[in-house]
């Protein structure tokens, strides 16, 4: 999608509101220099449970949800250690962890949001033997197909990690993944429908205004993320601020998340059979975990 | 709009299905999947994305990679479209061959925008067999378009939510 590198302009930029504030050169390739002044505090999106339905549904992590990752890890290294096999398990996530990768349509939301996304690293995969990867991964001979009009999604039959997924999942395994994809075609035809939403364009047009006051042009703040070079991509450039004071000025998410959440709860109410069947998957899910990590025999051997 | 390529359609593998049978549920296609492309085609302890299919050039990652403007395609079979291409913005569809029991996780630009994850052992659009219903497509589809030819970063995370593929 085509975008406009922003262009930061001479002389001083109205949004420095705080006291101090002063003029500085900005070009696009050099470094950003010092913030000045604190921009006024960001629209935030609202808390989690006011996320539109399908992201509340998907990105949201409960403690629910904490135990079936503990209870598929702890089912993974079961299964390793019976056949010789030492398997590592990676960090479970935390329930109401903020920082987990939920889509942000609409660019930065808060401040410190880039620094908080880099701290969260885990070591590279360590090389392990083809034994090994068979016993995780099964058979690679044999395969399973999910798969809708808009994509398909191939898994292991066999193998550790499939035995945990059947154990928690049952015979919804390969449903639960034709759901999910079901719920992501929910997902992009709500965004599909926003991008053509007069009350969100309007919105859009006004953060441009103030963006453009700013001396900083962008099509749209996902545009304007992309258009910062990666090297210099941190919460105080001073494009990602004017870019965070805008949509607290014009309350651009407040009103984008209005109309997705409206979009999203238009697609579930033509396509009403798809969530219901979702949680009920998540709910056998999330009794199974349970009874696996009640079950004596499934250790933690971490 | 990036072709298939006919010449997939030529290379016929042998076709191994399991016991599962095909089943039809609610207009989508639960079908066992004959010989696969797991460990050939995305080695083990790797995050794989691929220049169109599954056969298709492709790069392997072992750790997490912050922008894709500096790796390129140059993994699997170099005489054909694609081989030696920018991985940036130029992603078809991906497979996961973790050992460590990582998801994988595409961004549109790294410390921002998120795509999609997959989760370990799991491929995200891509597979080739002869169908009478994916001939048109003999490696299988791509992502979806809001999610295809738009990843600049993957990271590699732990065990998170449920939205992984």
């Amino acid at each position: 999608m085509p975008f406009h590198p922003p262009r930061l302009l001479l002389p001083p930029l109205a949004l420095l509101v705080a006291a101090g504030a002063a003029a500085w050169t900005l070009t696009i390739g050099q470094g950003s220099g010092p913030v000045r002044a604190a921009a006024p505090d960001p629209a935030r999106v609202a808390e989690w449970d006011a996320l539109p339905p399908l992201y509340a549904a998907l990105y949201v992590r409960t403690e629910a949800d904490e135990r079936t990752g503990t209870a598929q890890q702890r089912l993974i290294v079961r299964c390793m250690a019976r056949q010789g096999f030492t398997y590592h398990p990676p960090p479970v996530a935390r329930a109401g962890d903020r920082t987990l990768s939920r889509p942000t349509p609409f660019g930065i939301e808060e401040r410190g949001q880039i620094a908080a996304m880099m701290e969260q690293t885990v070591p590279a995969e360590r090389p392990q033997g083809e034994a090994y990867g068979r016993a995780l991964l099964g058979d690679p001979d044999k395969q399973l197909k999910a798969a809708t009009g808009d994509m398909d999604v191939v898994v292991p039959a066999e193998g550790c990690q499939a035995e945990a997924e059947w154990a928690l999942q049952g015979d919804g395994r390969l449903r639960r993944l034709e759901l999910r994809m079901r719920l992501g075609e929910g997902e992009r035809a709500a965004l599909d429908r926003l991008s053509r939403d007069e009350e969100f364009d309007a919105a859009t047009a006004a953060w441009r205004a103030c963006m453009d006051e700013a001396g900083v042009t962008a099509h749209d703040p996902a545009d304007l993320l992309r258009a910062v070079p990666e090297a210099e991509r941190r919460d105080s450039h001073p494009a990602i601020v004017a870019d965070l004071d805008c949509k607290a000025r014009t309350g651009y998410l407040r009103t984008a998340y209005t109309r997705l959440a409206a979009l999203q709860r238009q697609w579930l109410a033509r396509n009403p059979d798809v969530l219901p069947a979702w949680n009920a998957l998540m709910e056998h899910e999330q009794r199974a975990a349970r009874a696996a990590l009640d079950d004596p025999g499934t250790t933690d051997s971490r | 709009m990036r072709p298939q390529h006919a010449s997939h359609s030529l290379r016929r593998r042998a076709r191994i299905l399991t016991a599962a049978a095909a089943l039809a549920l609610g207009g989508a296609a639960i079908t066992a999947a004959p010989a696969a492309a797991a460990g050939p085609n995305c080695a083990n302890g790797n995050h794989c994305v691929f220049y169109t299919d599954i056969y298709s050039p492709k790069h392997s990652f072992f750790n997490s990679d912050h922008n894709f403007n500096d790796d390129f395609f140059l993994e699997g079979p170099s005489n054909q479209e694609g081989s030696g291409q920018i991985v940036d913005n130029n992603v078809w569809s991906a497979s996961n061959s973790s050992t460590g029991g990582y998801e994988s996780h595409y961004y549109d630009t790294y410390g921002g925008t998120y795509l999609f994850c997959v989760n370990p052992g799991h491929y995200a659009n891509s597979h080739s067999w002869d169908d009478a219903e994916t001939s048109a497509r003999p490696n299988g589809g791509p992502l979806p378009d809001s999610l295809r030819q738009r990843a600049s970063a993957l990271v590699l995370r732990g065990t998170t939510t449920k939205d992984c593929y």
